[in-house]
């Protein structure tokens, strides 16, 4: 499974089940739209950790950098780009 | 037993009975066919005279009829003997009715051939004297019981049932003096009078049915009954509305969203009086309804079977409120807004709404179920509504949802009836339940949407709450269906059967 849609299928299963993961817009406001809160951004950050092998720092944990699947997946090539460096 | 109070109930039937010259004028409208005010009295009498001579004084009469003419004639027989009627709905399963019949221990039972079908079998292992609507079943038996059963302190006039959140129904008893207080004020507050027909729309077994009987019967009006059949489909509710002249509409919401679905482009210019109770309105409906009775005084009612009706709303035709507020209290209704300490709530906040009224129940069957919902405040019973209500500055009240209807979830106080609102005021939304899922003491927030058409989706729902609800109070999974979401019996929609669906999926 792609990166893509192992975080597709994340946040529709732990958030809003109705939706079917492929048709989620990689550039919906995901905080805008209700589907992720405040409490969600943690379990989001939590999962993306142990998913994706990653560290996030305190001071990311910006609700703005999880509004989208574009935001969130900019973040964590970032993360590996600097980890592999 | 004093026989004053349940024979004003019954009186303009005595009076067309033979204490005054006997009228033709129509009385109650079925099926096509008018009934006389004076052959309705007769058959009435005959009733009570079926009724004294089967059942023990004092002693309640189930009474399991389709809405016929017929079934009026032996309500007010029945009244007419100093009993209360207990009215059982034969659309209801067998079981039901037949644990109803149980605690009921009535003197008699009166049923039509659906009636019989269902709790003929009880009846007769219970021993109970049977009476035959219309003279299709098997006559009336005289032989069962002759004792006294069932004695009451005041003299009772009805014994409702309510569905109960619980799901164990109580029974709600009812004085005459109650009912006739009750039917003294609709006939005064809309002018009923015998140039008016009233559609009784909701089942006998329902509280609705009492303004639609005895405010009626009271003030000379006729009534056009809307059987089980008619009652669910909107072309025949039109029917019946032309066909018997209606004047005086009463009914759920629901039912005023068949007949503006069916309507098309007629009027009803002959009808002066909406009435619609027992939930909130929604708006778009509420402004069709402007439309389809050009004519007509609309009024929102509040009640509720306990204490019948004790708040309306008269509706603006401009601009009026949304949503619609509960309103003032009716004359001699006197109320208090209760906080969680059950303590009068300061002005303007919030509290569940206790009301104390000429018109209230009794009490329960159960006396225990009575201790749970009356309190004594100042020396006055208040009962207990479990509805969260303010008053505004301007002293009307605005309803906010069921006191159960707050949940908590995550730590958050959420108001699902607040939620309700919220996603109905969307274009795309038709009916919408919200509810709270546990599964493994995991607790879901969930919305039930019924929507026209299949365009909308949970990112639009999301996204239009969120404009107005924190994110906490989205729910996390919508469920969306063309079809209207499930009722119980009374029309309301029914959040249980939803919650267990969506368990079960």
């Amino acid at each position: 499974m792609t990166q893509s849609a192992t975080l597709r299928d994340f946040i529709c299963a732990e958030f809003a089940p109705d939706l079917k993961p492929g048709e989620l817009p990689a550039d919906l406001d995901l905080i805008d739209s209700g589907i992720i809160d405040s409490l969600g951004v943690l379990k989001l950050v939590a999962f993306l950790e142990g998913r994706f092998d990653i560290a996030i720092a305190p001071e990311e944990l910006d609700a703005d950098l999880y509004r989208t699947i574009d935001s969130i997946e900019a973040l964590i090539a970032g993360k590996r780009i600097g980890s592999a460096a | 037993m004093s026989t004053a109070n349940a024979l004003t109930i019954a009186e303009p039937l005595c009076r067309a009975s033979g204490l005054v010259p006997p009228t033709s004028r129509t009385s109650v409208h079925c099926r096509g066919r008018s009934i006389a005010y004076d052959s309705l009295a007769g058959e009435a009498a005959r009733y009570r005279d079926l009724v004294n001579a089967c059942a023990p004084d004092g002693a309640a009469v189930a009474i399991c009829a389709e809405k016929t003419a017929a079934t009026v004639a032996a309500i007010a027989g029945i009244l007419m003997s100093d009993r209360p009627y207990a009215p059982l709905d034969p659309a209801h399963p067998t079981a039901r009715l037949e644990n109803l019949l149980d605690a009921l221990r009535p003197g008699a039972l009166i049923c039509d051939e659906a009636g019989l079908r269902r709790l003929g079998g009880a009846a007769r292992r219970a021993r109970l004297a049977i009476i035959a609507i219309g003279g299709a079943g098997p006559g009336y038996s005289l032989a069962a019981l002759k004792s006294a059963r069932f004695r009451t302190p005041r003299p009772l006039a009805a014994i409702l049932h309510t569905s109960g959140s619980t799901g164990t129904p109580k029974q709600v008893l009812i004085s005459a003096e109650a009912i006739r207080v009750f039917a003294e004020w609709v006939t005064s507050e809309f002018a009923l009078g015998p140039e008016d027909c009233v559609l009784s729309h909701a089942p006998f077994a329902f509280d609705l049915s009492f303004l639609d009987l005895f405010a009626s019967l009271h003030s000379g009006a006729s009534i056009a009954l809307a059987d089980a059949g008619a009652a669910a489909n909107g072309a025949r509710l039109i029917a019946l509305l032309e066909e018997a002249g209606v004047t005086f509409w009463h009914s759920a919401p629901s039912a005023l969203g068949l007949v503006a679905a069916a309507a098309g482009d007629r009027v009803f210019e002959a009808v002066r009086c909406v009435l619609f109770a027992g939930e909130p309105i929604a708006d778009d409906l509420l402004q069709r309804l402007f439309a389809i009775f050009p004519n007509a005084r609309l009024v929102n009612i509040y009640g509720c079977t306990e204490t019948n009706d004790t708040f309306f709303f008269d509706v603006p035709r401009t601009d009026p409120p949304v949503p619609l507020p509960l309103g003032r209290p009716i004359d001699g209704v006197d109320f208090a807004i209760l906080g969680e300490d059950r303590m009068p709530v300061p002005e303007g906040a919030s509290g569940e709404l206790a009301v104390h009224c000429p018109t209230m129940m009794e009490r329960y069957g159960d006396e225990r179920q009575t201790r749970k919902a009356i309190r004594s405040i100042g020396g006055r019973r208040y009962y207990l509504t479990g509805d969260r209500v303010r008053r505004d500055a301007a002293g009307l009240l605005h309803f906010l949802g069921r006191a159960d209807s707050v949940v908590k979830l995550n730590g958050f106080r959420l108001d699902m009836a607040e939620i309700e609102r919220v996603l109905h005021a969307h274009d795309g939304v038709r009916e919408v339940a919200v509810f709270v899922t546990e599964d493994d003491g995991a607790k879901t927030l969930c919305a039930s949407v019924s929507a026209p058409t299949e365009q909308l989706t949970g990112i639009d729902l999301r996204r239009h709450a969120m404009r107005v609800l924190p994110a906490h109070a989205i729910p996390r999974r919508f469920t969306f269906s063309a079809a209207p979401l499930p009722k119980n019996t009374n029309g309301k929609i029914c959040r249980k059967t939803l919650a267990r669906a969506r368990l079960q999926a």
